[in-house]
Parts: C-alpha cells; structure tokens; sequence
C-alpha cells in the first residue's frame, strides 16, 4: 500500500505502525543489554504514541511549493 | 515517453528533479501519470492532484524518518541513561542485605575480614545453571551438546551480564578464546532450533 506510514499515522493506528516498524525497533534493542530489552520496547512504543499528535501535524510542502523553495 | 513539455519541464528544473524526493516520487506509475497530466495540461484540477500526491508522499517520507530516528536515538539514549544508573548506583553489600534470611546474609566485614579476594567465590556460590531460565525443554535439551566451558560463557554473559574480559579473567583464557566459544555456542545452538523447528 502506498504512503502507509501516513495512513497509520492518520488513523493513530499505534499497533499497526509497530508492528511496520518491528524490525527496526528489534534492531535498535541491541544497543542496550539482555535484561533490559523488553523494558526498551515498551519505552519505543511510548515514545512513538506520544509523538503521533506531533506527526499528524507535521507540514509539508505540495509540488510546486517544493520547487519554489528549492529553487531560493 | 517524455513529451516536449515534460522535457522542456526536466531541463528548466534540472537540479530540482535530481533530488532523491522527487526521483522517489516518481519513481510509481501512478505518480509518473498524474506528473504528465498536470505538466502537460497545466489544467487546475491536475496541478491539484499533482500537488496533493507530492505533499502525501513527502510526508510519508518524513514521518519514516523521523520514526526510524526516534527509535534509534530512544534505544541510545535508554542504554546511556541505564549505565549512568548503574555506575551510580553500584551494589553495596550489607547495606541492602536486611532480609531475614541469615544464610544469605553477608555484611561488609565478612568482606573485608578476608585476605584472599572472596568476591568471585560469593558470586559462585549464589549463581544458578542457566538451564533453570529456559522454558523450552527442546532447547535445554539441545543445549547438552555444548562444553561445559560454552554452557559457562553462556551463564556469565547471558544472566551475569560480565564482560569478556572479565570472563577471560576468571576462565584463565584469552578474550579472543572467550569470544569465539560464545559464538560457537550460539551458532550450535541456532542449528539445533532450525533442526528441531522450535
């Protein structure tokens, strides 16, 4: 599907969004040690639902808008 | 196949198009046809659509990365933040040591009484067989096949979160020793999970 992570975000589908991001967040446990590592995901995973009024709002440029600021 | 517009379009923008956003925008079909539509027509409703298709897709592109960098940083951050606790707050024994049970109990002075260094030797006698933390009675199983000193490795590293080098300290071997069985043991262990499909 197409622009999915922004559909989710759009919908605040945090399970959906994980689960997307599962591998990467899997791979990021390895930075801290074994007995730690649930206690990292779960923090991830609160991380990201509180950012996600943050990420609905985020303003982005159209086309045109693009090119214009590009070329300045 | 470009028309003389999308071309003409191409060039006057060169620097514009070859930006990695713009290649990946219309890098899908469907982008591809709502580009030509619009650039070739120039009518209002397709600039529209080109626009909202532009604004949607960067959009996604920034909440990927933002997203991905919220994770990494978050798992670097923790991991700081969680050696920072600890080497502030190192185990001291004889203070936290006020339970009832007298057989574990050990105050400072037992510590210091000795001369010989009685710290790996407490450590030893209040550890458990790594068996005991696994479940899986397959893995258990498969895990007979590994030395003793493997088994050993695996403990220290995996339940007593000891270092290498502190583990070739104790063992008597060299790092790249310590290293090597732990992967080994590992690796012979991941072979007998995909053997035995657990």
């Amino acid at each position: 599907m197409e622009n999915e992570i922004l559909h989710q975000v759009e919908n605040k589908d945090l399970e959906r969004l994980l689960e997307i991001f599962r591998p990467a967040i899997k791979k990021s446990l390895h930075h801290t040690r074994m007995q730690e590592r649930e206690d990292l995901e779960q923090e991830i995973s609160m991380k990201i639902l509180e950012k996600l009024n943050y990420l609905q709002d985020i303003k982005t440029p159209d086309f045109f808008e693009f090119i214009e600021y590009s070329i300045d | 196949m470009k028309t003389i517009r999308e071309k003409e379009f191409f060039r006057k923008y060169a620097n514009i198009m070859k930006q990695p956003i713009m290649k990946g925008f219309l890098k899908s079909n469907e982008n591809q046809n709502i580009f030509s539509r619009a650039i070739n027509s120039m009518d209002k409703d397709s600039i529209t659509q080109l626009n909202s298709a532009f604004r949607q897709y960067y959009k996604n592109v920034i909440l990927i990365s933002y997203i991905s960098k919220t994770i990494h940083f978050s798992a670097i951050d923790f991991d700081k933040r969680l050696r920072n606790y600890y080497k502030k707050n190192l185990p001291i024994p004889g203070v936290a040591e006020e339970s009832n049970n007298q057989e574990e109990h050990f105050s400072m002075d037992v510590l210091m009484s000795s001369i010989e260094d009685t710290t790996f030797n407490n450590f030893q006698n209040s550890q458990h067989n790594i068996s005991d933390y696994i479940g899986n009675p397959e893995l258990i199983s498969s895990m007979k096949s590994l030395s003793n000193k493997q088994l050993y490795i695996l403990e220290l590293i995996y339940i007593h979160n000891i270092n290498n080098k502190q583990i070739a300290k104790v063992l008597n071997e060299s790092e790249q020793t310590i290293s090597y069985n732990h992967h080994a043991a590992l690796e012979k262990l991941r072979k007998a999970c995909i053997k035995s499909k657990i």
